[in-house]
């Protein structure tokens, strides 16, 4: 007899509720085939100009006035800064740029909020937190996220759990541990401690009938065992050593891995570039970190078997304007993108939904084609949510939650004939 | 202050009488002890406003509540409009005012600017230089007009800059009472002999998107032409 199957006899000789999840087996508690939501959120309000929207003009960039031009990869144009480049040779097929979203905020807070949950007003909850709800019932770190707090209020479905850095993971999966390399006890007298406690649930077990309070307290003992045997499915994961840079990723990716949680949320900040523009460009400018952290969360996926699983959703608070007359720029309603990064193969990819006019004029589309259309839809973070809801199936059933998008405005994101392309660039 | 010194000096050299009286109006005038404040603002108590000076690199420990005399509110209203959009909205924000400071308080006269992008006293704007008198941007397109002792220019889009003689700015507000708080307009000429007016109203102005707000509504008009702005110095 193995450890479930005694808990589970244990269970049904004292007559407790067994809690639903603890009946899963330990393999499915996070459905092989369960989505993965990871939304990253770009901190300060992202240049649209910058990375994902880029145009050609004086005035607008400095790329324009150096005479670099725009990369190209696939269908996709990326503005030459940072590392894109690169990140566009690799992901070309993975990788669905949504352009042209109006935020119809300037506020950072606003901007922050609607952006992770689709909507301007508040309530309405962050699309983790409802992925949580949906895919990681009575996961104990359902939701994992590091982010600015008005981009992860709950809505009361799904508690955020801190993202724990490396030392912490370990601590709070091994009571045992004092840090990442030490124990407080040796492990074989906590093995020994153990046993015991085994020994008298067996005892219990043994006694038959028991009273009520026995069988409350034989509940939550079970209950704990079992947390205890999911958290150990997650030491079992845990490197010898974390990424330094992306540790907060790869905590959440070793969460999802161990079935413990099903949807990450974490920042990458920098974005608020009043000053100088040139602050995103470079070696160590916020670009780089960015499409470095988008990086590390394929190659970390890749190790853990979970690439098939993932949706990636980069978002920000709105766009920004043209250069200001310090070179920095500044917030904009106007001109806001998200990223989408799906699992290769999906046949997905490739594609820019939205887009914005030559100096970053707002634009319409249609709604099903993704044409340029004078009489179509303007994107909103509504839109991008309901859409992103659909392909999860995580929309909510209430009304009151729901994006409020008509039907006519629906968008078809994830059909892939579904393109707007950049036709604000030269040919 | 050295500038009030002198002025008291000069006057105790009167009868006693005409030195209470003019002295009174000359201080009257030069806005009392009004100096250049730079420092943070918070929100305390009931929401009063409470200035926290930077000394050196350090922002003071110290919190002195603000008396808001600014036209229309201006100050309040400034730090308000910063802290709608401004990232980390709760933090103190930096302001740049003209006002008295006392022991334990300070009384605002003017609110120049409030930018919500300073994040310490280590990094203190310097972009605006002590001598200038009048400092105007807008856009976009952007423009700025900046007027100090010595020169007036107006640097337009389309790289078009008018040189303004410097005089222009010196007939309208002769005290800084005045200029603090009353809405006025300047004329002049370029060299090229385009007539240009400038109009200056004190009250808080923000372009919702720079996280700055500034302490006055500025139009440039040319010709047919008007660019609307903002001034952190006037």
């Amino acid at each position: 007899m193995d450890r479930r199957e005694f808990l589970l006899n244990t269970a049904k000789a004292s007559g407790v509720v067994f809690p639903w999840w603890g009946l899963l087996p330990l393999a499915n508690a996070q459905a092989a085939s369960g989505k993965i939501l990871v939304y990253v959120h770009g901190d300060g309000g992202i240049d649209h100009d910058s990375l994902t929207d880029p145009a050609i003009g004086m005035g607008i960039n400095n790329y324009t006035t150096a005479g670099t031009p725009v990369v190209r990869a696939g269908n996709l144009a990326m503005a030459p800064m940072g590392n894109n480049a690169a990140f566009a040779a690799r992901f070309q097929n993975q990788l669905l740029f949504v352009n042209g979203v109006n935020t119809a905020t300037n506020s950072h807070e606003d901007g922050s909020r609607r952006s992770s949950t689709g909507k301007l007003e508040m309530g309405f909850a962050p699309i983790c937190e409802l992925h949580a709800a949906k895919y990681g019932p009575g996961q104990p770190v359902a939701w994992m996220a590091r982010d600015d707090g008005n981009a992860m209020v709950s809505a009361g479905f799904v508690t955020p759990t801190p993202v724990p850095n490396g030392d912490q993971l370990r601590q709070l999966v091994t009571p045992n541990a004092a840090s990442a390399t030490q124990d407080f006890m040796k492990q074989s007298d906590v093995d020994k401690t153990i046993a015991a406690r085994d020994a008298r649930l067996q005892a219990l077990k043994s006694k038959g009938v028991m009273l009520p309070k026995e069988g409350l307290i034989t509940e939550q003992f079970i209950a704990g065992k079992e947390a205890r045997v999911r958290l150990e499915t997650v030491a079992a994961l845990i490197p010898a050593t974390f990424s330094q840079q992306f540790a907060d990723i790869q905590v959440g990716l070793i969460g999802a891995q161990a079935g413990i949680t099903a949807a990450i949320q974490v920042a990458r900040g920098g974005f608020d570039s009043h000053g100088n523009i040139e602050d995103y460009n470079g070696a160590n400018g916020s670009l780089t970190r960015l499409t470095n952290a988008l990086t590390f969360i394929w190659d970390e996926a890749a190790v853990r078997g979970l690439t098939d699983r993932l949706l990636v959703m980069v978002g920000s608070e709105f766009g920004r304007t043209l250069l200001n007359g310090s070179g920095g720029k500044d917030h904009n309603n106007v001109g806001g993108s998200y990223m989408l990064m799906l699992p290769p193969g999906s046949g997905l990819g490739n594609r820019t939904v939205g887009y914005t006019g030559p100096r970053h004029e707002q634009r319409a589309i249609n709604p099903r084609t993704g044409a340029p259309d004078p009489n179509g839809v303007v994107l909103s973070p509504s839109h991008v949510h309901a859409a992103i809801h659909e392909y999860l199936g995580i929309a909510p059933s209430s009304p009151a939650l729901a994006m409020g998008v008509p039907a006519s405005e629906k968008i078809s994101l994830f059909n892939p004939s579904m393109v707007t392309g950049h036709p604000s660039l030269p040919a | 202050m050295i500038k009030i010194s002198a002025q008291a000096r000069r006057c105790s050299f009167h009868s006693a009488r005409r030195v209470f009286f003019f002295c009174g109006l000359a201080l009257a005038a030069s806005g009392g002890s009004a100096a250049e404040l730079r420092g943070f603002v918070s929100e305390g108590a009931a929401g009063v406003l409470q200035y926290q000076p930077c000394v050196g690199g350090a922002m003071s420990t110290q919190l002195f509540p603000i008396d808001d005399k600014t036209p229309n509110g201006s100050l309040r209203a400034g730090v308000g409009a910063v802290r709608q959009i401004m990232l980390h909205r709760y933090r103190p924000l930096y302001v740049e005012i003209r006002g008295d400071r006392g022991k334990t308080n300070i009384t605002a006269h003017q609110f120049q600017r409030a930018l919500g992008t300073v994040e310490s006293c280590k990094t203190l704007p310097k972009d605006i230089a002590p001598k200038v008198q009048l400092l105007a941007i807008g856009g976009p397109p952007a423009w700025h007009l900046v007027v100090t002792d010595a020169t007036a220019i107006l640097e337009l889009p389309d790289k078009i800059s008018l040189k303004l003689p410097v005089a222009a700015f010196k007939t309208v507000g002769p005290t800084q009472t005045t200029k603090d708080t009353l809405a006025r307009n300047y004329d002049a000429q370029s060299a090229e002999g385009t007539p240009v007016r400038i109009e200056v109203n004190p009250q808080m102005c923000s372009d919702g998107r720079s996280e700055t707000a500034y302490g006055a509504r500025v139009t440039v008009r040319i010709e047919k032409r008007t660019f609307a702005g903002c001034a952190a110095r006037f």
